[in-house]
């Protein structure tokens, strides 16, 4: 919910804290309310899977002989990204999110990189057309509020902007280099 | 994967961030010299002479015609963003795209004007 | 799981955003102000333009220039211009870590000598601009 102006888990957040007070709630902005405090997060859930957020990898290739194995450096260039619990705090703090009813958001771009930049995935390309358009990473203008925001320091303006160079590059290279495979 | 028609944004967004790291890392001293320290008087301002002798070197026109270009890239793709999303004014999109790339563009080519001959 | 949720239902409160959304709250108004910057960024390339166009059409068009830039009002101008591309700048340093994520030999370089580089690139470069131009 919306604590005096600021995006917060109201779970996480205690009166005492605002002694003397007064204390405004309201309900999560950038939402439609429902009534009360109740708001409805069908868009975000809607926008969610168009990232496609789970491993993918090459269906004609073999089966793996065992588990997909992964070093903890390979864990660690994006475990930041997947600490994200969904709380929808960057939806409420970025301006884009209220201003463009496509824009997919803070979360749901650093769900991608997640994924992107996990050694056992196989679907950056497939992504990237979700990704690198207006409704995804170009319609962020690195405000960083969503960064802020984050109670988990996912840091979901990073990977978004991560995102925008890792496109670009990998745009330029294509057109500079077409005989190249993405 | 074939690619739908190619996206502009990809190479705006490049122009808009080289061009952002240009102008943050040449502009202040320009600015800072020719704005305010020579008009002010506190230091002397150099001669026409010696700033021909400097600008006539390939490599100082290259880097302002280089940085010229970027910045107002930089400023193209900011700006539009900025009306986008400060003044709401995305009904007024093909305008504002003419206008901003456009005016770089001319900007681009009236430094290329000024810069290129005799380089 | 389907998420068929109703899209417009006419008893949801929908408040439409405000053109000055980025007024009420200090953090919006920086960046906004953040972007403004670009338009002194482009001012300045028009003023590094004039004085390219001046210095090449000599000793008298290089001395009008001159005066022109003591001009009271643009000599303010100048000031204000030369705040935001300061302005510019230092965000643009600060920002650049978070974007770029730099490895030397495995280990991921810290955030602070990304700031740190790009701040000694930054004086290098200006002081090699004042050193040119003084002569």
């Amino acid at each position: 919910m919306t604590v005096n102006g600021e995006p917060r888990l109201t779970c996480a957040t205690f009166l005492t804290d605002y002694r003397p007070g007064p204390i405004r709630i309201e309900p999560l902005r950038n939402f439609p309310v429902i009534r009360d405090l109740v708001i409805e997060i069908g868009d975000f859930m809607r926008k969610l899977p168009k990232v496609k957020p789970w491993l993918i990898r090459d269906e004609d290739a073999a089966a793996p002989e065992g588990e997909l194995l992964q070093t903890p450096a390979e864990m660690d260039d994006y475990k930041r990204y997947s600490m994200c619990i969904n709380c929808m705090l960057c939806y409420s703090a970025c301006p884009i999110v209220g201003l463009e009813e496509g824009f997919l958001g803070p979360a749901v771009i650093a769900l991608a990189q997640r994924y992107n930049l996990d050694s056992r995935d196989e679907g950056g390309h497939e992504r990237m057309d979700v990704l690198s358009t207006a409704e995804g990473v170009w319609g962020c203008t690195f405000v960083g509020e969503c960064t802020t925001a984050c109670p988990k320091g996912v840091d979901p303006a990073g990977a978004i902007q991560r995102y925008k160079l890792t496109a670009a590059t990998q745009s330029l290279r294509s057109f500079l280099l077409p005989w190249r495979s993405a | 994967m074939a690619k739908r028609r190619a996206e502009p944004e990809p190479l705006l967004w490049l122009l808009f961030s080289s061009g952002g790291l240009a102008a943050a890392l040449l502009l202040p001293v320009l600015l800072l010299l020719f704005g305010l320290v020579f008009p002010a008087g506190w230091v002397s301002a150099p001669s026409q002479a010696h700033l021909l002798s400097v600008a006539s070197f390939p490599l100082t026109r290259i880097v302002l015609l280089g940085l010229c270009v970027l910045a107002l890239f930089h400023w193209a793709h900011r700006f539009r963003y900025t009306l986008y999303d400060g003044l709401q004014l995305k009904h007024l999109s093909p305008l504002i795209i003419f206008g901003c790339y456009g005016g770089a563009l001319a900007g681009s080519a009236i430094a290329g004007y000024l810069l290129l001959p005799g380089l | 799981m389907s998420a068929n949720y109703t899209e417009f239902h006419p008893r949801w409160h929908r408040p439409r955003m405000s053109v000055f959304w980025w007024v009420g709250r200090r953090s919006y108004l920086v960046f906004v102000l953040r972007e403004l910057s670009s338009v002194f960024v482009a001012w300045s390339v028009v003023f590094l333009l004039l004085l390219v166009h001046a210095v090449s059409q000599g000793g008298t068009a290089y001395q009008r220039f001159l005066d022109l830039s003591s001009n009271p009002w643009m000599l303010a101008l100048n000031v204000v211009a030369l705040a935001f591309v300061v302005f510019h700048a230092i965000t643009w340093f600060n920002l650049a870590p978070q974007a770029m994520v730099v490895r030397l030999r495995g280990e991921r370089v810290p955030r602070s000598w990304i700031v740190g580089a790009h701040y000694a690139g930054w004086a290098l470069l200006s002081a090699l601009g004042a050193w040119l131009i003084l002569g």
